[in-house]
């Protein structure tokens, strides 16, 4: 199989991994480092306008799990200013952690990226808004931030370019919805964080009422290669068969032998992604089920998982999203009923309380799963089940609620006999340790 | 004034025309076919989280709700398909599946909205198998307000009330999802002088008002509009009575004078209206002491006045700042064409109550001050009339033979209150009182007459922008008290005055009182539970 770009050729993950140092601005610099920045702010390289153009050419996708177009996106940007580019690190869903290893170990493409972005969106200021779980993470692009102004990569005036450019970091108080644009500019704002009613969108009316671009870490990272080698190279950078561009990052968990972050090309067979990098299943166990891109996406069969090419197209041709690349791997022995519990305890957790489908519906579904793993549930809490989570698919504000049920409606359809098997057998067949239901109240 | 936009779309297959920037749902009630919500108030900022007010518009991507979504032209919008009624009856589904439905215990019970919905919607036994999430029931707010946490549905109109209505924030929502609860910051109490408002715009049964708690079931109530008249700027109310009691007061729409609010005082001056009641007539004329039939006083006043006619110099005569319009006119009439005296003035009834806010409330605790001016009770200059103050110094002196008193609280104006009150008064002949409370003067006077209070007569009030609005009679009168109407009426006549009419219709032309619609008598009582027991057309 070719690739444009060549195998092992990384551009977030362009260090040995494990390295000490690979954080610092020495390190960095060695690997190239800031060399976009200044090639575009001291030698002229792009206008802003012309660096947007390249972000849209590059075909580069939002890289937090909607993927929505950077370049459409960031055109969207309100003439107004001062405006905003908010960077949101509030990586909380479960399965995903591809960020973190930028924020932990390559912050510093974090930061130069943003000031890329800053440039081409004509803005100043940015913020990074990182979850507050993420407490090394932090320690890391705030030492990055620190270094970047004492080298005059931020400040008043960066690089005698006559250009003042700001990052702020701000630590969330560790909620998933903050992780939602809105949501995020609230919290950043010193509100609760609960999604707004779009329109107006935040590129009109975002952050302190400004303008405001939010970009997730991934995306702004990338677009120091975007600067680097242009957007038809990033173009490039792709499977064949598929549309999707440029690299992205996976995050491995599960059942397999070597868990962990990887970078490769879009459009990268799952399967060689399972076999090569991940060095195959754990102790050689065959796959029953796969999450592709973190918690919220369905969730496939091992048959089809094994035809799916890591990219935009093809995960929504077998039937499931992209997302975040928060790779879930389940191999044959694991309860699908408690892998459903394990999700929609934590969505019943994280929903905001704003609208009504949503925080009526992650708790019902919740506690209807529970009970089923329990082997107290019934045929029509199955159906039951499905409905609801269909009730509550695309009626509210945000996509919490759409992403507590995509996993309840997959499961079900997917595994729907596995959950037969909890209701006829009258508990859990695979052995699921877990409480009594009638021990719990419903709000454990 | 410049010309309104107006864009013109079709709901449900009828073209309806709106100003630009109208939100679906609010032309949904122009073409009556009102979408149903919980969290969307008129008078509060939109938020969107009930998700009940979903409806279908051709070339949107999903579904969107109505209250955040402006009028476009050409927009096509469909309320009744079955998908929309499929998402109104999941969401009502997801608001009752930890709700209570504690309806025969709960005071919203009969103008609940949530109630109301269910029973268009679903009206399906609950089929729910897992416990129920429980929450605080009996939280106290403040003395008026109790919260119950599990009725709650999280609309948020309460929290909106505090944050941009009367910008006291007390309210908010701790925790998430389905453990979402509406708490006082800080542990403390509500505080604003608005607060009963907040069980108003409670679309469900979790904030209800100690006052009405368990007193009454909704659909027993008869609703007459009235006004408040705690203050001057009149809020449009409507009394909430049965069994001649008033039993709440709520406020009744007017966007130029109160808009959908009123404050914690006006719900409770109707408590004022049995207290310190003069209910009989009292005489202390030589040859007439004692206790005298309502004809016999007002015969007794007929005399005293036909007296005093003959020195106008020496009549004054004090109006109530609380009296309506047809009756100051009645007055201005009677003293000032009849009698001829240029002696006339008006004072305040009352000056008890709240003081000034930037929401509602203002520093005239008097309801009709401006109307009364209006109609003519000021002093005549041409003749040298005193006003208030100079009327009660010449009373001092000795210069008064005959005053005429309407309304309670003239101690108030007299440094000395009610002892100087007596003095004053021991140096005019005679006095004479109308009014409905037993004030001092009452107590003094030679003649003194019985009057309804503001629940128990028609008329209309002028506001202090000079907005006038009609209070409707709502209660009986105590047996053998009459109107002022009336009484003026007859002391015009017995006096042989002009007749410029003796109801309150034929006054409202004088006055130009607005005429209050006439309420269709309530049909049967009807059973169901459900119907909006107001009939009146809800926010």
């Amino acid at each position: 199989m070719a690739y444009t770009i060549l195998d092992g050729h990384k551009t977030l993950l362009n260090f040995p991994r494990g390295a000490e140092g690979t954080w610092t601005l020495d390190s960095y610099r060695t690997r190239g480092g800031y060399s976009a920045l200044e090639a575009v702010l001291r030698e002229g390289r792009y206008t802003p306008a012309g660096l947007l153009d390249q972000v849209k050419k590059s075909g580069l996708r939002g890289r937090g799990g909607a993927g929505f177009p950077t370049g459409l996106k960031w055109s969207f940007l309100a003439k107004q200013r001062p405006a905003y580019l908010v960077c949101n690190a509030d990586e909380s869903e479960p399965g995903t952690f591809k960020d973190r290893v930028i924020l932990e170990e390559n912050p510093h493409q974090l930061v130069e990226g943003m000031i890329l972005s800053l440039f081409a969106l004509e803005a100043e200021h940015g913020y990074v808004y990182v979850r507050g779980e993420y407490v090394h993470p932090q320690k890391r692009l705030d030492a990055a931030i620190r270094e970047a102004y004492e080298a005059g990569y931020l400040g008043e005036d960066v690089l005698g370019a006559g250009r003042a450019y700001h990052i702020t970091l701000h630590s969330g108080a560790g909620a998933y919805i903050c992780g939602e644009e809105t949501g995020l500019i609230n919290s950043l704002e010193g509100r609760k964080g609960q999604p707004r009613l779009k329109p107006p969108f935040p590129a009109v009316i975002g952050v302190f009422n400004k303008p405001t671009i939010v970009n997730n870490v991934e995306t702004l990272a990338s677009v120091c290669s975007i600067a680097e080698f242009g957007g038809e190279a990033y173009a490039q950078w792709r499977n064949e068969s598929g549309k999707s561009t440029g690299t992205k990052l996976f995050s491995v968990s599960g059942h397999v032998e070597r868990p962990g972050v990887y970078e490769v090309p879009m459009g990268y067979p799952f399967k060689r992604l399972l076999e090569e990098e991940c060095g195959g299943m754990l102790n050689g166990m065959p796959l029953k089920a796969l999450i592709v891109g973190g918690s919220s996406v369905p969730v496939v069969d091992a048959e089809t998982a094994m035809k799916i090419d890591l990219d935009y197209e093809s995960c929504a041709a077998h039937g499931t999203l992209l997302g975040s690349g928060g790779v879930i791997v389940m191999g044959e022995g694991t309860c699908m009923v408690r892998s459903l519990e394990v999700l929609l305890r934590f969505y019943h957790h994280e929903s905001c309380g704003q609208c009504t489908p949503c925080r009526e519906g992650t708790g019902w579904i919740h506690r209807i799963v529970r009970r089923v793993e329990a082997g107290q549930g019934t045929m029509v809490d199955l159906d039951e089940l499905y409905r609801i989570a269909d009730n509550m698919e695309g009626k509210t504000i945000c996509t919490l609620a759409d992403a507590a049920a995509w996993p309840a409606k997959s499961h079900l359809r997917v595994f729907r006999q596995e959950f037969e098997r909890h209701v006829h057998e009258g508990r859990c067949p695979f052995g699921g340790r877990f409480p009594d239901p009638f021990h719990l109240g419903p709000q454990a | 004034m410049s010309e309104i936009k107006t864009v013109t779309l079709t709901i449900d297959g009828r073209q309806v025309t709106v100003p630009a920037g109208t939100s679906v749902l609010e032309a949904s009630k122009v073409i009556g076919a009102e979408v149903p919500h919980f969290c969307y108030h008129p008078g509060l900022p939109v938020d969107g989280n009930c998700r009940m007010c979903i409806v279908e518009i051709d070339g949107a991507r999903r579904p969107p709700v109505s209250c955040a979504t402006s009028c476009a032209d050409g927009m096509v919008v469909r309320t009744d398909t079955a998908a929309v009624k499929a998402i109104r009856a999941s969401v009502m589904e997801f608001l009752l599946v930890n709700h209570p439905i504690d309806c025969p215990i709960c005071d919203k019970a009969g103008e609940c909205m949530l109630q109301d919905y269910y029973m268009q919607h679903d009206r399906k036994r609950s089929e729910l198998r897992d416990e129920k999430v429980h929450k605080p029931r009996l939280v106290k707010f403040s003395d008026r307000i109790v919260f119950n946490g599990e009725r709650c549905i999280l609309c948020t109109r309460c929290v909106r009330f505090t944050e941009n209505v009367t910008r006291t924030h007390e309210l908010g929502i701790v925790n998430r999802g389905d453990r979402a609860l509406v708490e006082v910051a800080g542990g403390g109490s509500l505080h604003n002088r608005y607060q009963d408002n907040v069980a108003d715009i409670c679309p469900v049964g979790a904030l209800t008002k100690t006052d009405f708690r368990f007193k009454k079931r909704v659909w027993f109530l008869k609703h007459t509009d009235s006004i408040c008249p705690g203050c001057s700027r009149g809020c449009n109310v409507v009394l909430d009575h049965d069994k001649n009691e008033v039993v709440r007061v709520m406020p009744r729409f007017r966007a130029e004078v109160n808009g959908h609010w009123m404050c914690d005082e006006g719900r409770d001056i109707h408590k004022r209206i049995g207290v310190d009641r003069l209910l009989a007539p009292r005489v202390k004329l030589p040859g007439r002491e004692g206790g005298a039939t309502p004809e016999e006083a007002l015969e007794a006043v007929a005399e005293v006045l036909g007296e005093a006619r003959k020195t106008p110099d020496r009549l004054a005569a004090i109006a109530s700042s609380w009296g309506t319009n047809e009756e100051a006119f009645l007055f201005a009439k009677l003293f000032g064409e009849t009698l001829r005296t240029p002696h006339m003035d008006v004072k305040s009834d009352s000056d008890e109550g709240y003081p000034e806010d930037d929401v509602l409330h203002t520093a005239d605790h008097n309801p009709n001050r401006a109307g009364v001016v209006a109609q003519g009770v000021v002093p005549n200059d041409k003749k040298g009339g005193l006003g208030l103050a100079g009327i009660l110094d010449a009373c001092r002196r000795g210069d008064i033979q005959c005053l005429v008193v309407w309304g309670p609280g003239l101690s108030g104006h007299l440094p000395g209150g009610e002892s100087e009150l007596a003095l004053v008064l021991s140096k005019v002949a005679r006095v004479v009182y109308l009014g409905w409370k037993d004030d001092p003067v009452a107590r003094l006077a030679h003649v003194a007459l019985p009057t309804p209070a503001w629940a128990e007569k028609d008329g209309s009030y002028t506001n202090c922008d000079g907005i006038k609005s009609t209070s409707v009679r709502a209660l009986d009168p105590p047996p053998g008290v009459r109107g002022e109407i009336e009484v003026l009426a007859d002391l015009q006549a017995r006096l042989k005055g002009r007749s410029y009419g003796r109801t309150f219709r034929e006054l409202a032309a004088k006055t130009g009182a607005p005429l209050p619609p006439r309420r269709p008598a309530p049909a049967l009582r009807q059973p169901s539970l459900y119907r909006h027991a107001s009939g009146v057309a809800r926010p």
